[in-house]
């Protein structure tokens, strides 16, 4: 446990207030007010029963987070403590306490030893087309094979496809730079109980983390409060896949608040899934005149230039706006070598192989393949890539190439 | 004076002999029927009342007891109209000469007096000549079905009337010269050929059909998923006179054929996924046959199978494995055959839409639907495959393969299998398995792909496809296949939709 009395009492409180902090009155002073009396007071309203987080004491509060780290594996790290994510503080708001599960050894794992390692945000749509997807993982896979933390928020869709393929290399460390997930509850409890696998390997590989106390569930509010976390622990954020009006979009502004570099995947123009990302590209949607400020991201490796800050600009206006003090921009260490697409084809051969590099265009159906090669080639083949683990199966009948996956 | 006619009462798919007892004596004008019947034998009275007025007999007006003995058996339906009516004329002496102790008499009586089909004229024969009976009476229509059993002879007749004239003519037998017609295929039979498309759903159909596995199809609708299932029968082998036979006493027990010789094509039951677990496996009072067992030796289709009640399907489970269903009811045990194939249809997600702009499934919805595909059924189903859309130019292509040429290769798979067991005796698959497939199955199973089940199903599903190829090894590139037509569909999105 690395945190002191005053940000746990701060944290509790954060927990206590919750379920209040969903009335639609309730909303703003959440982490504005210094004065925690002060702050329960104007969430609650008066007349109800106070938090029990501020009758609490010290040690009490110190107990509890012992108790939590011994029985739940959940470490606290208050914003005091020298282990505390600094890219955090850009924020107006930050957490009083990040909730990591497995314990600051697993940040150091994935953010490097002085948990500065370069780390990119990957966002987008739940009900994200299965491209959309695709694009994530496999946006994911390259950058953290090429040593770059992936963080997302553990949702479908999009979020998940990208940590999935950011645990692809294998567990974080050296060379690879695995997957933070920020939940909108406490981190110990996958949330939505359906990624409890994906969960389970983040917390074995990758990293959980929470701004929420063990034990609090996720809350409509908490949502938008964690996506300011996902923001602030990306170097730089890119959107893959989200409508008009979609939460990414919130992420989108968070990171341009931060001043963090902002990238788009490009999607079909009719596709509605697409175009709220598209219009960022396009510019204008968001603020008014930068119309590059968000760069489109075509392959993983133009996520370098954007980790490099090439083409930020002096968003002064505005910053003065938002009424932040300008945060100076921290020099992102980059990797070596440029980020690259990981080979879909590496370790096959024969037919399994002539079969895959016709699937590397992107889906295809059975029929389809069937046609060109005839069936008893096509199921020979297909049988064989799935015994390697390199195909999924939609219940549609799509097929996809996976790239190999470290054996254990 | 005392009347004694032999009967059958069908209890289950099983004949059991019954007599009909019809005592007349004075007193007072009434008419009783005894012996546990249901509404249907009460309503005799009025029938045999009615017909035997109008074929010019009289109804004795004394006190007259009608029994159907034993008394312990419960008895139901109107097949006992035309024995209660002779046992009748025959105790009050309207009917000379004939002879009642060797010959059974069943058929339901018109007001009119003419005879109406009833069912299962093939049961009832067969209890005949089980019973040591040397004839049976029944309704003209139902000739053909009853001659399929032999030593008994066959007197059909459409009225009253000609039933006593038929039991007094002791050496009568109708049975048609030359032998019961076997009907073949019926013309009708719907053609692979009609099917766009479909590449993997016609090799998962050949492989089903070469080695009688079961099969699951999952498509978005109007991709021919039904179609498919449809054309399955007529890619089976012809059925032989022994599997004919029974699938004609379960058809004709239950009312679905027409009395007319052998039922010549292999049964396909569709029923709704409405149907609830007794409509689908047999039960009720007394125990009836469901579909699984009107679907022996066939095809049972269960299309929109996720749509099915969870307890009819888990009822499916022992049929289906054991290929016999056991019914315990009102302390008697019946037992139905139901070697059957099942084919299963279901839609790729609640909407049907799955992967096209048009799904508005959430993924709560997706999950919640994939655990009702995934259920322990599925397990025991052998090949999964996808029924995709079919594209534009798959529509507008000329006719596909027809049936005729898959048959012809199934036939080859099934004899080529035969002369395997012949020469290499009893072996077990795994002896088949060439190094390198066994080591790929090794891996499916240890990678946890696979459960013990799976492994066995998988290894009996490689054997067809080696068999389908000709082949007496089961190379790689047959467990390929064959992981790939088993592998659950429903679980390998998961991670995809995710």
């Amino acid at each position: 446990m690395r945190a002191c009395a005053d940000c746990l009492r701060r944290s509790r409180l954060l927990g206590d207030l919750s379920p209040a902090l969903d009335r639609p009155a309730a909303r703003l002073p959440l982490f504005v007010t210094h004065d925690l009396e002060e702050q329960a007071a104007s969430v609650l309203g008066p007349g109800r029963r106070r938090p029990r987080a501020l009758d609490r004491s010290d040690d009490d509060l110190l107990t509890d987070a012992r108790a939590d780290e011994d029985d739940l594996g959940v470490e606290a790290l208050c914003l005091h403590a020298p282990e505390y994510p600094r890219r955090l503080r850009d924020l107006g708001d930050p957490p009083a306490v990040l909730h990591v599960l497995g314990g600051v050894e697993r940040l150091r794992a994935v953010l490097g030893p002085d948990l500065g390692r370069a780390s990119v945000a990957i966002v987008g749509a739940r009900r994200a087309p299965a491209d959309a997807r695709r694009v994530a993982r496999r946006l994911g896979e390259a950058a953290s094979g090429s040593g770059i933390a992936v963080v997302s928020g553990m949702a479908f869709g999009v979020d998940a496809a990208a940590h999935e393929g950011a645990l692809a290399p294998g567990p974080a460390g050296a060379g690879v730079g695995g997957t933070i997930a920020v939940l909108a509850g406490g981190p110990e409890r996958a949330t939505p109980a359906r990624m409890r696998h994906l969960h389970e390997r983040i917390a074995e590989y990758g990293v959980v983390v929470s701004e929420l106390p063990p034990g609090v569930a996720p809350r409509r509010w908490s949502f938008p409060a964690r996506n300011r976390i996902i923001a602030a622990l990306g170097d730089a954020l890119v959107v893959v896949a989200c409508a008009h009006g979609s939460g990414s979009l919130r992420s989108v502004q968070h990171a341009f608040a931060l001043g963090r570099p902002i990238g788009a995947v490009p999607g079909p123009v009719l596709e509605p899934a697409y175009a709220g990302s598209n219009a960022l590209l396009r510019g204008g949607s968001l603020w008014d005149d930068e119309l590059d400020a968000v760069r489109a991201i075509v392959e993983p490796d133009d996520v370098r230039p954007l980790l490099r800050g090439d083409l930020l600009q002096p968003r002064a206006t505005e910053v003065a706006k938002t009424g932040d003090d300008p945060k100076p921009q921290r020099e992102v260490p980059l990797p070596d070598g440029p980020i690259e697409s990981i080979d879909l084809l590496s370790g096959l051969d024969g037919e399994a192989r002539a079969l895959a590099e016709r699937l590397l265009g992107g889906p295809r159906t059975i029929e389809g393949l069937i046609d060109e090669v005839g069936v008893s080639a096509v199921l020979t083949g297909l049988g064989a890539l799935e015994q390697e683990g390199r195909l999924r199966r939609g219940l549609g009948g799509d097929l996809e190439l996976m790239t190999a996956r470290p054996r254990p | 004076m005392l009347a004694r006619v032999h009967t059958f009462s069908i209890d289950g798919l099983e004949p059991r002999p019954v007599v009909v007892e019809v005592d007349i004596r004075p007193g007072l004008p009434s008419f009783t029927i005894v012996g546990l019947g249901d509404l249907a034998v009460r309503e005799a009275r009025e029938r045999v009342r009615a017909a035997l007025g109008n074929q010019g007999f009289e109804l004795p007006q004394r006190r007259i007891t009608v029994n159907l003995a034993p008394a312990s058996l419960p008895k139901g339906g109107p097949g006992f109209d035309l024995a209660i009516a002779v046992g009748l004329l025959a105790a009050s002496g309207q009917a000379p000469g004939v002879d009642l102790g060797t010959v059974a008499v069943v058929g339901e009586l018109s007001l009119g007096g003419s005879l109406r089909p009833g069912r299962g004229a093939l049961v009832v024969a067969e209890g005949a000549r089980a019973a040591g009976l040397r004839a049976i009476v029944l309704a003209r229509e139902q000739r053909d079905e009853a001659a399929l059993v032999e030593d008994v002879a066959v007197r059909a007749v459409g009225t009253l009337r000609e039933a006593v004239d038929a039991l007094a003519d002791r050496g009568r037998d109708d049975r048609p010269p030359g032998g019961v017609p076997i009907a073949g295929p019926a013309a009708g039979v719907p053609d692979l050929a009609d099917v766009r498309g479909q590449a993997l759903a016609r090799r998962g159909l050949e492989v089903a059909a070469a080695g009688g596995h079961s099969l699951l199809l999952v498509g978005p609708p109007g991709t021919g998923k039904t179609m498919l299932a449809r054309r399955l029968p007529g890619l089976l082998p012809p059925m032989r006179p022994s599997e004919a036979l029974e699938v004609t006493r379960i058809h004709s027990v239950c009312g679905l054929h027409d009395g007319a010789g052998l039922v010549g094509e292999r049964p396909f039951r569709a029923p709704h996924h409405g149907t609830s677990a007794a409509g689908l496996v047999g039960g009720g009072s007394p125990g009836r046959p469901g579909e699984v067992t009107l679907a022996h030796r066939g095809v049972l289709f269960l299309d929109e199978l996720p749509e099915f009640r969870r307890d009819a399907l888990e009822a499916l489970r022992q049929p289906l494995e054991d290929a016999r269903v056991v019914l315990v009811r009102q302390g008697r045990t019946r037992t139905f055959p139901s070697r059957t194939m099942l084919v299963a249809a279901a839609n790729p997600c609640p909407c049907g839409h799955l992967g096209t702009p048009r799904c508005r499934c959430g993924p709560g919805d997706l999950d919640r639907y994939r655990r009702k595909l995934s259920g322990p059924l599925l397990d025991r189903i052998d090949l999964h495959v996808s029924c995709p859309r079919p594209s534009a130019g798959e529509i507008a292509g000329g006719d596909a393969e027809s049936s005729a040429d898959v048959l012809t290769r199934v036939l080859e798979a099934r004899e080529f299998r035969a002369e395997r067991r012949r020469s290499a005796g009893a072996r077990r698959i795994e002896a088949d398995l060439s190094p390198d497939a066994a080591t790929r199955l090794e891996r499916a199973y240890l990678a946890g792909a696979l459960s013990a089940r799976g492994r066995a199903r998988v290894l009996r599903l490689a054997r067809t496809v080696a068999d389908l190829a000709g082949s007496a090894a089961i190379v790689a590139a047959h467990l390929d296949e064959a992981l790939f037509l088993r592998q659950h569909v429903a679980r390998d999105d998961e991670a995809v939709a995710a």
